[in-house]
């Protein structure tokens, strides 16, 4: 019971950030605007559009940097620290503390990527699978949870917000990079197409254009698991890190 | 002010994440951006389906090669294959490709006459038409701009833990504070910025466009601008400053052509690239590029050094205010 209401209580203290609420709704709107404006030139109507092609980039790539940062403000703004520091003292374990902070934010990001897609496909008419945009919608959403418990982890290694949120853009910067969401990185040779292959960026990016181009959902569970797992992992660093005793 | 400036430089000591971000790993994403701006990347690939014709075109711009079955859709657009042609019944060649419409008439063109139409350029060309250094700096100008403000942390730190009002009620006045934050901010952008890319001119043997006299100068204003936009957002903003940074500085970045440059016929999309100070600086960092000179950029480096010294007015009128209503 106690952990539903911190849950409902981190809910709310996302609501009242209009930083967060602004950058899960706008922002990958207006990156799609704006890198599919840049890049018509590079493209055809048919089969894909500059539009439909940045449409699924955008989207990961918001999901990638933005839901990572969410969770850590959710974590460690600075008028939510307060906050935790009266749930360290309360009978709450570390572990719900750290859970709360993680199911709270995914909440909020699963509502703001769930109504994005279909908003994407159906009102302004870009290509995300068709019938086919609820597997994407999952893909986008599993991948959100790992956004999660990485933006956790880092809070739980860091111990502050800015040091958190600074450090974290630089291996999804690189993440980011490796998945070829910004730019295509085939033709850069077989030893970055190797390293590219951590890159979970590059799985989602894969198997989207997969499900979206070849109606084709081969990839969707080894991604899927490949997430849980690696989504497992940032959960148990924290839990091994976690040090609530150490905010004071 | 000398004693707040020490006492930022002991501070930022005590943040090894930042130290290690302002030393460690931006010039190793500079030094990476030189690299890959410099390195060749392989020639877009076009399918050839079918068997029928031995000696396929050659030309600069693409590599032709013979594939056995259709590529899926999905390849295509992780772009292992530019463009897929084939023939039908009467001979004509077929082009599949999601490349826009002149690209698909050029390929056609080099499969019916051997060679690319004269004045066609693709995506590559065009790129390298950009010029290498443009690239590198186009690049340094997101990371420098994100960093500044990553950099000036200190400073709201400074008000939400009460040390700011601390430091104004002393001999110290604002003018002093901000100033000491600017030069702070200003020097550990410069300098570990600036060594990087010497670095990656020296160890990669990189070829970076400019001489480095030239980039020194022309770092420097980015720099300049950087540090005067970083004051003025930490001023402005009280809390989740990393982020509104970040959403504003890549969009605005790709908007004035950072890494890609932009061309179009949209109106208000003209006249917002060309109102951004990115744009104002890609301008001047393109021309000297190709031969230009300072002086032919005269309206550009006004435009921004106004833009810089409007952001410091306006924070520093912002803290005299709210110092003398007590809100910090």
């Amino acid at each position: 019971m106690n952990f539903f209401k911190i849950v409902k209580q981190d809910f709310i203290n996302i609501l009242h950030n209009p930083a967060l609420i602004i950058s899960n709704t706008m922002i990958p709107l207006i990156l799609i605007g704006v890198l599919g404006f840049v890049t018509k030139s590079n493209f055809g109507t048919m089969p894909i559009s500059a539009y439909d092609y940045q449409g699924v980039n955008m989207l990961i790539l918001s999901v990638a940097l933005l839901v990572a940062i969410t969770t850590s403000n959710a974590f460690m703004e600075e008028k939510v620290m307060r906050g935790n520091m009266r749930i360290a003292y309360a009978p709450v374990s570390k572990l719900e503390m750290v859970l709360s902070k993680i199911v709270s934010s995914y909440v909020f990001v699963s509502i703001c990527y769930g109504l994005l897609v279909p908003f994407c496909q159906y009102i302004l008419g870009l290509n995300l699978g068709g019938s086919n945009f609820l597997w994407f919608t999952l893909l986008l959403n599993i991948f959100a949870f790992f956004g999660c418990c990485f933006g956790a982890m880092f809070c739980c290694i860091f111990r502050s917000e800015e040091q958190a949120n600074s450090i974290m853009q630089i291996p999804l910067f690189i993440f980011i990079f490796l998945g070829g969401v910004l730019f295509r990185i085939h033709r850069l040779g077989n030893v970055v197409n190797m390293i590219s292959n951590i890159s979970p960026v590059k799985w989602v990016a894969g198997c989207s254009y997969q499900i979206i181009y070849d109606n084709d959902r081969h990839l969707l569970l080894p991604v899927i698991t490949g997430l849980a797992a690696l989504s497992l992992l940032c959960f148990l660093v924290c839990g091994l890190l976690f040090k609530p005793e150490e905010y004071v | 002010m000398k004693t707040l400036l020490i006492n930022k430089f002991d501070r930022i000591m005590q943040k090894k994440a930042i130290i290690a971000l302002a030393l460690i790993i931006m010039p190793l994403m500079i030094v990476f951006a030189i690299f890959f701006s410099g390195h060749s990347a392989a020639k877009e690939l076009i399918g050839y389906l079918g068997t029928d014709i031995d000696d396929l075109p050659i030309c600069e711009q693409f590599t032709v090669a013979p594939i056995t079955e259709m590529p899926k859709l999905s390849q295509m657009a992780e772009g292992i294959y530019a463009a897929v042609v084939s023939k039908d019944g009467s001979g004509n060649y077929i082009v599949t490709s999601l490349k826009s419409d002149t690209d698909i008439k050029a390929i056609e063109t080099l499969f019916a006459t051997g060679q690319l139409p004269g004045d066609y350029k693709g995506d590559d060309a065009k790129r390298k038409e950009r010029g290498i250094g443009t690239n590198i700096l186009g690049f340094i100008t997101m990371m420098i701009i994100i960093q500044g403000v990553a950099l000036t942390t200190m400073y709201p730190e400074d008000r939400s833990s009460g040390a700011f009002r601390r430091i104004m009620s002393s001999a110290a006045n604002i003018g002093s504070y901000l100033s000491a934050q600017l030069i702070f901010t200003f020097i550990s952008l410069y300098v570990p910025t600036y060594l990087a890319i010497v670095l990656a001119k020296f160890c990669l043997d990189a070829e970076l466009g400019y001489s480095l006299g030239m980039l020194a100068v022309l770092l420097l204003i980015i720099t300049l601008f950087a540090t005067a936009f970083a004051i003025f957002i930490s001023t402005v903003l009280e809390r989740n400053i990393n982020l509104v940074t970040s959403g504003i500085s890549i969009i605005t970045c790709i908007l004035s052509g950072c890494f890609l440059s932009i061309s179009s016929d949209n109106k208000v999309l003209t006249a917002t690239s060309n109102a951004l100070p990115q744009k104002a600086y890609m301008d001047i960092v393109h021309g000297i590029e190709f031969g230009g000179h300072f002086s032919d950029y005269r309206g550009q480096l006004i435009y921004l050094l106004v833009l810089s010294l409007i952001f410091i007015i306006i924070s520093v009128s912002l803290v005299k205010t709210r110092t003398a209503k007590g809100i910090y």
